[in-house]
């Protein structure tokens, strides 16, 4: 069986639905970056992954050597796969001025 | 007049031509689908009575709506009956529950499935088998109905293998793990009743399922006995439970669970003797292990650095027992992802 065309509106032979669901937009930026590293609030977040502390730590011994931050505050997630407490990010997000964290393995 | 707001696409040719769509689209489960029609869509909702604009629930990690009529939808690919639609809207309902962390189960490299247990008068209303093959295949409530939830998984949260599901190997009760509690063999309360409802409510429970094994006792005539082969399934250094806590099951045979409670075992006792004995040495952990362990439940640390035995759960309540099955000497142990709790919900009709 072929399509018809009805008119200018092509006429299939069977319809389905689409069973998706849309993810909803939102108007997220980012953040603008720092114009100066002199006197940078440094945040360490861990997301709690294996090794993850490991990898942290030498980024803050390096951050610490080449930039002498004027503060490094840490924090950590409870679980790798539970997001970060709104709390918590705001604490980040109000505490200092970038922030290094693990995401994945 | 039932207004849908599902795009409608349309295919040349014959039904075989909307199975190929579904499958180039990424939409099934890699098994052939029920074609969902505007005719077949609208007569499931006339049926039930529902609006289809109403939100059920957001589904992560999309974040969309699962509406009632993309719920339908799903459950019409899956092979529903319209009359399971109100068991699967509780089961959805259920896996959004911020407990349940449906977000890092749908995106989580472990292989962790939604099992749903479904309690209270509705289960032989509707079919659901609670017996001899009820994990298994072969009723349609049980296997549709759990098929629905992973459309739905799929194509409402965007939880693709390969895609936003990073699962390393899955595991088959992916496809679908649905069956009823066999309530009327069981020597207990209920599974719904011990989380606080009536017996006369319906509801679902789900867990987050990392799998299965068959235990095997056909030896033991006494509780000692099957605890020791209980025990012994769960104390293994590879759950997810024993690295993050959380609540494993145990899916007991009717046989199994008339020998537990031969002399009048409760299901708290059981659970605090499983608690007891659910123990991995420490000297079974590999070193690295051991620095996991200790990031991830600092709490076992606290007391002795160094204890002998890591306990599986944090407390006794943390275990679950559900009686399923028909005649045979098996339980099955399902170990559950850690980081998220079973949650209950009513089913409303």
């Amino acid at each position: 069986m072929e399509a018809k065309v009805a008119g200018d509106k092509k006429v299939y032979d069977l319809y389905l639905l689409d069973p998706t669901g849309k993810g909803k937009v939102s108007d997220q930026y980012l953040a603008e970056g720092v114009t100066s590293l002199k006197g940078l609030r440094v945040g360490i977040l861990s997301n709690q992954k294996p090794n993850a502390d490991a990898v942290l730590e030498e980024i803050e011994r390096h951050v610490i050597e080449t930039i002498a931050p004027s503060k490094v505050a840490r924090w950590a997630k409870r679980f790798q796969s539970i997001p970060a407490p709104p709390n918590m990010l705001d604490e980040i997000a109000g505490g200092v001025d970038i922030v290094f964290h693990g995401v994945g393995d | 007049m039932v207004q849908l707001m599902s795009e409608r696409i349309g295919v040349s040719g014959s039904e075989n031509a909307a199975l190929e769509l579904a499958w180039e689209r990424g939409w099934t489960d890699g098994l052939p689908i029920v074609t969902p029609t505007e005719e077949r869509t609208i007569a499931f909702l006339e049926t039930l009575g529902l609006e289809p604009d109403q939100v059920i629930a957001q589904i992560p990690p999309r974040w969309a709506d699962a509406t009632v009529e993309k719920v339908v939808i799903n459950s019409i690919m899956a092979g529903c009956r319209p009359e399971y639609v109100p068991v699967v809207i509780a089961a959805i309902e259920a896996i959004a529950d911020q407990e349940f962390n449906l977000y890092g189960i749908q995106a989580t490299t472990n292989p962790v499935a939604p099992m749903i247990v479904v309690n209270g008068p509705i289960a032989s209303q509707l079919g659901f088998n609670s017996g001899p093959s009820a994990l298994g295949q072969g009723t349609r409530a049980n296997a549709t109905v759990g098929r629905a939830v992973r459309l739905i998984m799929v194509n409402v949260g965007g939880g693709t293998p390969g895609d936003m599901d990073r699962a390393t190997q899955g595991q088959p009760a992916k496809f679908t793990f649905c069956f009823a509690e066999n309530e009327d063999e069981s020597p207990w309360e209920p599974l719904h009743v011990e989380r606080g409802f009536e017996s006369t409510d319906s509801t679902v429970s789900v867990f987050s399922a990392t799998g299965t094994t068959n235990l095997l006792d056909q030896g033991s005539v006494s509780a000692r006995g099957l605890l020791m082969t209980y025990t012994s399934a769960m104390s293994i250094v590879g759950t997810n439970n024993v690295y993050l806590g959380g609540d494993p099951l145990f899916l007991v045979s009717p046989e199994h669970a008339s020998t537990l409670a031969a002399r009048g075992l409760s299901k708290s006792e059981i659970k605090k003797l499983l608690f007891e004995g659910g123990r991995v040495p420490e000297q079974a952990f590999s070193r690295q292990n051991i620095y996991i362990l200790k990031a991830r439940r600092p709490h076992l640390f606290e007391d002795d650095p160094k204890p002998a035995f890591i306990p599986v759960v944090d407390r006794p309540e943390d275990i679950q027992l559900v009686v399923v099955g028909g005649p045979g000497k098996h339980t099955t142990f399902v170990p559950t992802f850690g980081v998220s709790c079973g949650v209950t919900r009513r089913i409303r009709v």
